[in-house]
């Protein structure tokens, strides 16, 4: 056996660990993500013109997680340089063709010739999260998910800004709305995975603080993120601030479900039925009346035993 | 004063901790020493409520845990945060104001350097630095001079013997006995999860002299008789 062989090998076994650890049969993870992948891009492409844009944003949000710097170092470790590139291309290609699949059988074809482009590029290049250059923020005074998180997805943003300038350019609001809900997905990501207990047991507050810091500092940073798209929505289609509010109202109720669903999950990941729930919430808004609060007293039986 | 109360530990069928009890007095260093895998860590994260145990572990009759700066045997540090980061939100998550870092620098760190890029003696350092910033009555050390360069470590000895004239409770293991009898006023021997010795400052050299016994013992004799 080969050294492609193995990883690929431990890669398969990693990941069915996963769906074990989330408490499902790896057969029945691959079937329901694979069908949940299919159902919500036919649910997407049907309803909304800015789903192969929101499908490239998340095709390169995952290919960013591939270049990893602690990942890419230990890789290089372990293979010739050529050979690293050889495997780095398949990873980013087989994050890709579901992505790529769906963007061609919608006939998105200019879409998905830039994401084959930037998944051969982002395995070529990797060294461009390689830098010890440190990204200022403006969350360094209550730092953790934001600061971080914003350093390691900084590229989306660049995406987001340019669907934004797009819908400006050529008139077209809901567009540029979007965008400003995508600030809202990005910073949903900075909240998995879930931090060690170190990081919350460091913490000298009882649950119902913790939970409440946790939340007043992730409502006020995503603001700060969305701020500046949201400036130019109001300037190119002042109009439209009603939406506007309506979209930073999902926004904050959305981040604050998954906050509360990371501390009601902790310290394991997410799990699969929790995943549904919020699946859930997003066919049917109105039951984050319900599972805000449910999410809530779940988190802070969860956090409990490690806080004072 | 720290009060340990037949404090038992286990992982599935292994008894990591077996009905440990100590008085920790107030104002003194402790030491605790201990082979690899007797326990020294599992009990220092049980007294930080970091583990589930049995038994009691109090301070002044109150649970230690708020009282009680820890800092791990290998601190962790998340990606892409720097050490001043880091620091800001030990001290946001303790309610406390974060004064002139720059000025406090005691280990001359890279502040606005990410501290998962820090070697393992800087990740120490800044664990350290990190608690010390707390102001805690009570200190556990685990292993607080592995990695740690000549220079921060008398640095090191200096904070702790500081701090033990600030009244403050130090608790502490280390591999290097010779740093620990430097320092400690009392050490505990932990041997397979409880404690078999505690040995006052006139014993060290005793100790010493037994565990080299214990765990050296002929091994190196018939080594080298072969040679």
């Amino acid at each position: 056996m080969n050294v492609y062989q193995v990883y690929w090998r431990i890669q398969y076994r990693r990941t069915n660990r996963y769906w074990r650890e989330v408490g499902v049969a790896p057969w029945v993870g691959y079937l329901v993500s694979g069908g949940l992948f299919l159902s919500i891009s036919a649910g997407l492409f049907s309803r909304t013109g800015f789903a192969p844009y929101l499908y490239a944003s998340l095709a390169v949000f995952t290919l960013s997680l591939f270049n990893d710097r602690q990942r890419t170092s230990f890789l290089r470790q372990l293979f010739l340089q050529k050979s690293y590139y050889q495997l780095r291309l398949v990873e980013n290609t087989l994050v890709s063709i579901p992505f790529l699949s769906v963007l061609m059988f919608y006939g998105d074809h200019l879409v998905a010739f830039v994401l084959l482009a930037l998944t051969l590029l982002l395995a070529r290049i990797p060294d461009i999260w390689k830098s010890d250059w440190v990204m200022p923020t403006p969350f360094g005074k209550k730092p953790f998910e934001f600061a971080r998180g914003f350093r390691a997805s900084w590229p989306l943003f660049l995406l987001i800004f340019l669907l934004l300038l797009q819908g400006v350019v050529v008139g077209n609001e809901e567009l540029a709305l979007f965008s400003v809900g995508c600030v809202f997905l990005v910073a949903m990501g900075y909240y998995q995975p879930p931090e060690p207990v170190f990081w919350v047991w460091l913490f000298r507050m009882r649950p119902a603080a913790f939970l409440q810091h946790k939340l007043r500092t992730g409502l006020v940073q995503a603001s700060v993120l969305a701020a500046l798209p949201a400036l130019l929505v109001l300037f190119a289609f002042p109009g439209y601030w009603q939406w506007l509010v309506l979209v930073f109202l999902a926004g904050y109720l959305f981040l604050a479900l998954l906050i509360l669903g990371k501390y009601a999950a902790y310290p394991t990941p997410i799990s699969m039925p929790q995943a549904i729930l919020f699946a859930l919430c997003i066919w049917f808004p109105p039951a984050l009346l319900v599972m805000l609060p449910f999410f809530y007293r779940k988190a802070l039986r969860a956090v409990a035993p490690i806080l004072v | 004063m720290i009060i340990l109360q037949h404090v038992h530990k286990a992982y599935g069928r292994h008894q990591v901790l077996s009905d440990v009890d100590a008085t920790i007095s107030p104002g003194m260093v402790t030491g605790i020493v201990g082979a690899n895998g007797a326990g020294k860590t599992t009990l220092f994260r049980c007294m930080a409520d970091l583990e589930p145990y049995e038994g009691d572990i109090s301070y002044r009759g109150e649970t230690l845990r708020p009282h009680l700066g820890y800092v791990p045997t290998q601190p962790f540090y998340l990606s892409r945060l720097t050490a001043r980061e880091y620091l800001q939100l030990l001290l946001v998550a303790n309610s406390l104001p974060v004064p002139d870092l720059e000025q406090r620098n005691i280990f001359t760190l890279p502040l606005d350097n990410y501290a998962s890029t820090f070697s393992t003696g800087m990740q120490k350092k800044l664990a350290i630095w990190g608690v010390l910033l707390l102001q805690k009555p009570v200190y556990i050390l685990d292993e607080p001079f592995n990695g740690v360069d000549i220079e921060s470590n008398m640095l090191l000895t200096e904070v702790i013997l500081r701090l033990k004239a600030q009244g403050k409770t130090i608790v502490l293991s280390s591999h290097i006995f010779s740093t620990l009898r430097d320092i400690c006023d009392v050490i505990y021997h932990l041997e397979e999860g409880t404690f078999r010795q505690k040995v006052e400052r006139d014993q060290f050299d005793a100790l010493d002299q037994a565990m080299r016994k214990v765990h050296i013992g002929t091994r190196l004799d018939r080594f080298f008789e072969e040679e």
